[in-house]
């Protein structure tokens, strides 16, 4: 901008430019050469230099204003509580964070550690199958519940004809709603007593419509109903995956909720 | 002082804020224009002052809170830039602020020129775009360098230069817009070329 000015014939020279050239910003030779040419012969350029340079000068030598009233710091204003630090969620964050990450890995391990463990293959019997019926149907909000169920049907077809072994694909895919249908695994029971007219309990009359003496272990799906051993999986993953939703909720959807509340 | 308000001394920290609060309210005041936001920018540079006393490594005190309250100041523009109608509802009406309180000097005639034309160029600074006004009282009234500003601002060095030399050029402008301004625009250039030539 300053190096561009060329001072014509009668033609003044820019404040913007005097100024610059006040703070000897005016690199350019040339338009140095011709801004000093100008001022020798120009009384009104002169007089604006003057006047810009009183101008700075007034500037550095402005007055402070007077203050109204006093800065002095009181106690509670250095105190550390004084300082908002918004709520928990907002506190916490990279923690929470971390420990969802945490929890989220550590249900997979479990997940996977209880399929490697539990490996399916062992035989069934059909109030098993029922069983895993009534489950599916119970736990039916969910998508992976239906997947289950439809499974179960499938399973049950296959049931009606022989008695033979159990196709893996049920418990595998059975296993994992398994921590969703967790919390819903009451109901799942109730659903199963309703469905059977048996006085039993859930758990006993798995235990007592059992035809063979299948191996605890090699029936994840089962476990559900089960008062013992695979229990603590199942109870294992439902806790974890509870603690992952709250942990979700609290790191993502709390903080969003805060900000769109202002 | 600075040590012993490290220690937890309050009374030593405030006898740092009585010296420098018209400093740090005066640049937040030019800044904003806005008295009532200058007071908050003004206790919020004590307040973080005393709570970042630690990372004072030395040096003056005076450009340490100047350099918080400017820092303070343009975070309240470039706010009040990206929510325009909130901030002119919420900017109370431009009252004039009490600027003058030095002690007369020798020469009492000389001294009421300057305190009125002192204030007239007060009203012009008001009248400056932000951004100009930024510059101007950056760079001549507080005595940052183009870098420093260009540094607090964002903007480019050549920026930083345009918006100082056309927020004068316009400060020129608008003080010869009146009879009396320029006057006392021309009194205050002959003394100070009388001053020179001395």
């Amino acid at each position: 901008m300053m190096a561009e000015y060329v001072t014509g014939h009668g033609e003044h020279i820019p404040d913007e430019l005097l100024s610059a050239y006040l703070d000897g910003d005016v690199e350019d030779e040339q338009t140095l050469v011709r801004i000093d040419a100008h001022l020798a012969q120009c009384r009104d350029c002169r007089e604006a230099l003057g006047e810009l340079r009183a101008l700075v000068r007034l500037l550095g030598d402005l007055p402070e204003p007077a203050v109204p009233r006093s800065f002095a710091l009181t106690p509670e204003m250095v105190q550390p509580a004084n300082v908002v630090p918004g709520p928990w969620f907002v506190r916490f964050q990279p923690a929470l964070r971390w420990a969802t990450a945490a929890a989220a890995v550590l249900l997979v391990l479990v997940l996977g550690a209880d399929l490697a463990l539990h490996q399916p293959g062992g035989q069934e019997s059909a109030s098993e199958v029922q069983i895993m019926m009534a489950d599916g149907e119970a736990g039916g909000a969910a998508t992976a519940g239906r997947a289950a169920a439809d499974a179960a049907t499938e399973a049950a077809e296959a049931n009606a004809a022989t008695t033979a072994e159990q196709s893996s694909p049920v418990p595998e895919a059975a296993a994992p709603p398994a921590p969703a249908a967790g919390p819903a695994s009451p109901e799942a029971a109730g659903a199963q007593v309703e469905t059977f007219d048996t006085p039993a309990t859930a758990g006993s009359e798995a235990e007592a419509s059992r035809d063979a003496p299948v191996d605890q272990a090699a029936e994840p799906f089962a476990a559900t109903q089960e008062a013992d051993g695979p229990n603590i999986w199942r109870l294992a993953e439902a806790v974890l995956a509870l603690v992952v939703l709250w942990l979700l909720v609290a790191t993502f959807a709390l903080p969003r909720l805060r900000e769109r509340r202002g | 002082m600075i040590a012993a308000a490290r220690n937890g001394d309050l009374a030593a920290f405030n006898t740092l804020v009585a010296r420098h609060e018209r400093a740090v309210y005066g640049v937040a005041l030019r800044l904003l224009r806005d008295p009532e936001a200058a007071e908050d920018v003004t206790q919020d540079t004590f307040v973080r002052a005393h709570a970042a006393l630690d990372q004072f490594v030395g040096g003056s005190a005076r450009s340490w809170l100047l350099r918080i309250a400017t820092n303070r100041s343009y975070d309240v523009l470039r706010y009040r830039r990206r929510r325009p109608a909130e901030s002119l509802d919420a900017r109370p009406v431009e009252e004039e602020p009490v600027w003058a309180v030095e002690t007369p000097p020798a020469d009492p005639e000389a001294f009421a020129t300057r305190q009125e034309l002192s204030a007239r160029l007060e009203a012009a600074l008001a009248m400056l775009t932000d951004d100009q006004r930024v510059a101007v009282v950056l760079y001549d009234v507080q005595g940052y360098s183009y870098e420093e500003i260009a540094n607090l601002t964002g903007a480019t060095l050549g920026t930083v230069k345009s918006r100082i030399h056309r927020g004068r050029a316009r400060l020129r402008e608008l003080l010869r817009q009146d009879p009396r301004s320029r006057e006392l625009l021309g009194e205050a250039s002959r003394q100070h070329s009388g001053d020179e030539s001395a």
